[in-house]
């Protein structure tokens, strides 16, 4: 398992940096991913129906289906398979202490995406031939959009185990604890976001020729736009079940106004694209297509904030970890400073006890008044000049005045203790003035 | 009214029905997150942040049961008054404190973790086995307003066991 575990904890700054730059991997990464299921599922199932039914323009949008979403392999590689790389990196960074996926589970998915890729290209090739694509090229086509819904599964447990950072030591344990009923939500979300994004892409682009070869008839492109209006009505219809169902297996600590608010929206959204595709169609020639599209762009936004808000509330008490961490360090560095002085500056004892004080003790004790400590001019000279009895009680306060709150152990170092006692008895004389 | 306006009606009533329903969910989930939520509103605003991170007071000094009791206790009133007798006396949070103890009233705080009545657990226990308060609670002194930081799952006790080679037959937490 490779070890991520020497990788240096990240400023707050970072991370909430990777947080944003992967919900912007995502934004560009599952549109994509998300046409090409969506647009092979309805080609795979157009070609089965046009077959059966004998109808030419079934298999006549199968084929256009196919050529808009399966682009050429460098658009593949950069926007398929980059983005799965660049998610790994960033996770790697993000859980820089807890070794969560092995590299061995980013190979299998990329592996099974570039198969799931190749496998496609072959069934969208046997369309170049006519009449139609021979049973191979179907069944090749079938076991790659299978292989990407396997990939895109795998995709959303990983994407899942940022939601719940406690288990992260599970993972640790054992690499099936990645699985979660949350993640599986989260794909069936996905996958609905997918079709309903397919059948807006369908109502906006549909029945208008790539090539232009060929005029779209009326009656080609009225079956076009139903196939779009019935994938997205349905798509959408499912959609606001899981975003749900996200809300109740998502971990308590994950939650917060904003993402039931972010939910409530995709609800709004959804209704308002039900409502469009059932009321009667306008007047407008151009249909309703822009704005099912425009509504689902909405939609797609509105999960991922609302991812993104999860994810940020999950991680809050790790980020304040981190932010603790840093000050310490700049406290550790201040400290430090002074403490060299004397070395190099040849800084005498009582300046050395006058800087302890001033750090640690003036925020309760003055000489001559009370604070929330009393006035020292009236306590330190019941030490009659004991510095190791004065010393004794820096180390371990115990309650003298039941009227006072009792005073913290500090936890100084010794050599402060003792600058510290010096300084005290030093300054306030026995008689009780400075 | 045709038939197919009279399908037309139906279907956008049927389908506005259902988001409905689901809204109404949504808003329920909602709801109910809030009420049980992970950070109760509490009678008096108490800012750990100032406590903790300013003032650096270690957690055992207001939670003195902590390694002595299951309980770590929340401190009495008489503790918050020994220092803001003095301090802060004139902001409204510390007028509500002097408050209680003027009138000799317990602050009913809000509990923030709890576990089921199933399960036994001491803090004196785990805090004697060198566990940092922060492991369970968090970045406290980060917090303005107390919340709670993890799942108190039994998933997460196991977790924690199993890594520091802690007991983990069922009888340890399960009496």
């Amino acid at each position: 398992m490779a070890s991520w575990g020497n990788l240096q904890p990240l400023s707050t700054e970072l991370y909430t940096l990777l947080q944003y730059g992967l919900f912007l991997v995502l934004f560009f990464f599952l549109p994509f991913l998300g046409v090409i299921i969506g647009g092979s599922t309805v080609s795979l199932l157009l070609s089965f129906l046009g077959k059966e039914k004998r109808d030419p323009a079934y298999l006549r949008f199968s084929k256009e289906m196919m050529e808009t979403v399966m682009t050429g392999k460098s658009a593949l590689f950069m926007f398929g398979l980059v983005p799965v790389l660049l998610v790994w990196f960033i996770y790697a960074r993000i859980f820089f202490d807890a070794t969560p996926l092995p590299w061995h589970f980013w190979s299998a998915v990329l592996a099974v995406l570039v198969a799931g890729f190749a496998l496609l290209r072959v069934y969208r090739s046997a369309w170049g031939r006519p009449p139609s694509p021979s049973p191979f090229h179907v069944m090749s086509g079938a076991a790659g959009l299978l292989a990407l819904f396997f990939a895109f599964f795998l995709f959303s447990q990983g994407y899942g185990v940022l939601f719940n950072p406690e288990k992260l030591s599970l993972l640790r344990e054992h690499i099936r604890f990645f699985l979660s009923w949350n993640a599986v939500v989260k794909y069936l979300l996905f996958l609905a976001v997918f079709f309903g994004m397919t059948g807006g892409g369908i109502l906006l682009l549909g029945g208008r020729s790539a090539e232009g070869k060929e005029a779209p008839d009326a009656s080609y492109r009225g079956l076009v736009r139903d196939i779009g209006a019935k994938l997205t009505f349905l798509a959408t219809l499912v959609l606001p079940v899981f975003v749900l169902l996200d809300l109740v297996t998502l971990p308590e600590i994950a939650l917060s106004a904003t993402v039931f608010a972010t939910a409530a929206i995709v609800l709004l959204l959804s209704l308002a694209v039900c409502l469009i595709l059932s009321l009667p169609s306008g007047k407008k020639e151009g249909g309703p297509g822009a704005r099912i599209a425009t509504l689902y762009v909405l939609i797609f936004l509105a999960v991922l904030v609302h991812d993104h808000a999860a994810v940020g509330n999950a991680y809050q008490d790790r980020i304040a970890s981190l932010n603790m961490q840093a000050k310490a360090v700049e406290a550790e560095h201040a400290k430090e400073a002074p403490r060299e002085e004397p070395a190099a500056g040849g800084k005498t004892a009582a300046e050395t006890g006058k800087a302890v004080f001033e750090t640690n003790c003036a925020g309760c004790h003055q000489f001559d008044i009370r604070v929330v400590g009393p006035p020292l001019n009236e306590v330190v000279p019941k030490y009659a000049g004991d510095v190791e009895k004065l010393k004794g009680f820096i180390r371990n306060p115990v309650k003298v005045n039941p009227d006072l709150p009792s005073m913290p152990n500090l936890g100084l170092p010794e050599e402060e203790i003792d600058a510290v006692a010096r300084y005290l008895i030093g300054r306030v004389k026995p008689g009780g003035s400075p | 009214m045709g038939t197919g306006e009279v399908r037309k009606t139906v279907t956008l009533l049927a389908v506005s029905a259902y988001f409905g329903v689901l809204l109404l969910g949504t808003v329920g989930l909602w709801i109910s997150w809030h009420r049980a939520g992970l950070s109760p509103d509490q009678p008096i605003a108490f800012p750990h942040t100032i406590h903790v991170s300013k003032l650096n007071l270690p957690c055992n000094f207001c939670h003195i049961f902590v390694d002595r009791s299951k309980h770590a206790g929340a401190p009495p009133v008489e503790k918050c008054m020994s220092c803001h007798r003095t301090i802060a006396t004139e902001r409204e949070e510390i007028r509500k404190l002097t408050r209680h103890y003027e009138e000799k009233k317990p602050i009913e705080w809000n509990r923030v973790y709890s576990l089921p009545e199933h399960v036994y657990f001491s803090h004196k226990r785990h805090v004697k086995a060198g566990v940092d308060c922060k492991n369970c609670h968090g970045q406290v002194g980060a917090m303005e307003k107390i919340r709670r930081v993890s799942s108190l799952k039994m998933g997460w006790c196991v977790s924690c066991h199993r890594a520091r080679g802690a007991p983990r037959d069922c009888a340890t937490c399960h009496k």
